[in-house]
């Protein structure tokens, strides 16, 4: 096999298997964007009432990494799960208004008036 | 005919010197670098950083005579200036607490780092049921976020990289350096000098102040919010179990606060009737938790409380600017009654 057929081999097999697979921020329809941590929520927040300025680096609990921030009136805390299962499980256990979620991640607001601009800046969706 | 293993001799030396050549050229490289990389992450958060930072500052300059120890409802609640006004002495204060810190934290932030830099005569460690429960997560993570962060770990492997973190730029920097697009970009930025942000002893912008309490919830005012008090009960509350863990971590910083030739207090902070509720076992936890706290600090140190109006609250336990400052203009008078001695630092 010539280098050149290497080569092309190798890339057609890279973008399958990127394509398949996704990166960084993948969207899924079903429930929304990916994030990796916290900080890149926070990001996407800054057009959010003055922005979310995280109060410490995300800590990892074990079933998640999640930091807070002042957005609006309240606090809000972000939360990247390690189980995505685990958003469902909060969305479907109900309670608070002001949950915004995406497939790996969450916000929720005490100013759950904010949840449709995060939601938007997110790409994610209120779910409650 | 030559002998080849010694004809090759010769060359150890010189691959050696070539090496360490290379090494100290990186090193210097790196150095020249830094001050555009970003900051590397030797603390557990920037907000230990920044403290850190504050630290040095005022072990440069002398002591302060108050320290203000806990966590993040310390940070918030006590304000060194409006508790120095309030003070007839106008002793000096330096807020040190950090985010969910719980006292086996607090014993080690306090003994390796606020002690020896402020050398102050009194330590308030404020306390709320949270702190002695073992089930608490996000406490529990701030733990092992301090016990793996490069300057706050220990053991011997630690304490080998700490000393090559502090003195290598390139072992300082190795997070880092394994980006290529932090390093391009951080060249590009050093030729244009640019600096990348470093933890400054002035503070945090919104957050910190350069006296260490915090500003990010002074403008907030709770309103029974659903969220605030499912996000108490998911970090701190459930499950609740107070079995002795962080009743002998508290015992333990006490010791280490009287240790270091200060006198320990123990502030209950106040919270809202909602926080109590939010507890598995409503206001019977919260006993157990004061039951707890008087096993624990026996005689070794004072404990004083004190209440805070509801609209002096920025969530269910954290307090605003207005209950912060209402705070701390109480505290000298707190003390006083429960007779701490009213002794300077140094």
């Amino acid at each position: 096999m010539s280098l050149r057929s290497a080569v092309t081999q190798l890339a057609l097999v890279s973008g399958v298997t990127l394509a398949a697979v996704g990166c960084g921020g993948d969207e899924s329809p079903a429930a929304g964007p990916r994030y990796d941590s916290v900080a890149e929520i926070a990001e996407r927040l800054d057009g959010v009432s003055g922005g979310c300025d995280l109060e410490y680096e995300g800590l990892e609990d074990g079933e998640r990494e999640l930091s807070i921030c002042t957005l609006g009136d309240g606090l809000a805390e972000l939360s990247v799960w390690k189980d995505p299962g685990a958003v469902d499980a909060l969305v479907a256990a109900g309670g608070a208004s002001g949950l915004v979620r995406g497939a790996n991640w969450t916000v929720s607001l005490d100013d759950a008036d904010l949840a449709a601009d995060v939601a938007e800046a997110t790409g994610g969706r209120v779910a409650g | 005919m030559p002998d080849p293993a010694r004809a090759r001799r010769p060359r150890r030396p010189v691959a050696f010197l070539v090496a360490a050549f290379l090494v100290v050229l990186a090193e210097a490289s790196v150095r020249w670098l830094a001050p555009s990389l970003p900051a590397p992450p030797v603390w557990p958060d920037r907000t230990t950083a920044t403290k850190a930072a504050q630290l040095d500052r005022i072990s440069g300059s002398g002591c302060v005579d108050v320290v203000f120890a806990g966590n993040s409802m310390t940070r918030d609640g006590l304000v060194p200036s409006v508790f120095e006004d309030a003070d007839r002495d106008r002793r000096r204060a330096y807020n040190a607490a950090l985010d969910a810190a719980s006292p086996a934290l607090l014993d080690r932030w306090l003994g390796e780092h606020v002690l020896p830099a402020t050398r102050p005569a009194t330590v308030v460690i404020g306390l709320a049921s949270f702190d002695l429960n073992s089930e608490a997560s996000t406490p529990a993570a701030a733990l092992r976020a301090y016990e793996d962060a490069p300057f706050t770990a220990t053991g011997a492997a630690a304490s080998v990289e700490e000393w090559f973190t502090r003195r290598s730029a390139l072992v300082r920097h190795r997070d880092a350096l394994r980006q290529p697009d932090a390093v391009a970009g951080a060249v590009a930025d050093r030729v244009r000098g640019v600096r990348a942000d470093r933890a400054d002893a002035d503070g945090i912008d919104g957050i910190l102040a350069a006296d260490g309490h915090g500003l990010s919830r002074r403008q907030l005012r709770y309103a029974g919010e659903p969220a605030a008090i499912e996000r108490l009960q998911r970090q701190f509350l459930e499950p609740f179990r107070i079995d002795g863990r962080q009743s002998a971590a508290l015992s333990a910083l006490i010791a280490t606060i009287r240790n270091a030739g200060a006198t320990p207090v123990v502030l209950l902070l106040p919270v809202t009737s909602d926080f109590v509720d939010a507890h598995p076992d409503g206001a019977r936890d919260v006993a157990r938790f004061r039951a707890a706290v008087d096993a624990a600090v026996g005689d070794a140190a004072a404990v004083i409380e004190t209440t805070v109006p509801p609209t002096g609250f920025a969530d269910t336990h954290h307090l605003n600017g207005d209950g912060a400052d209402l705070l701390s203009r109480r505290l000298p008078a707190l003390l006083d009654r429960a007779g701490v001695p009213r002794a300077r630092c140094g």
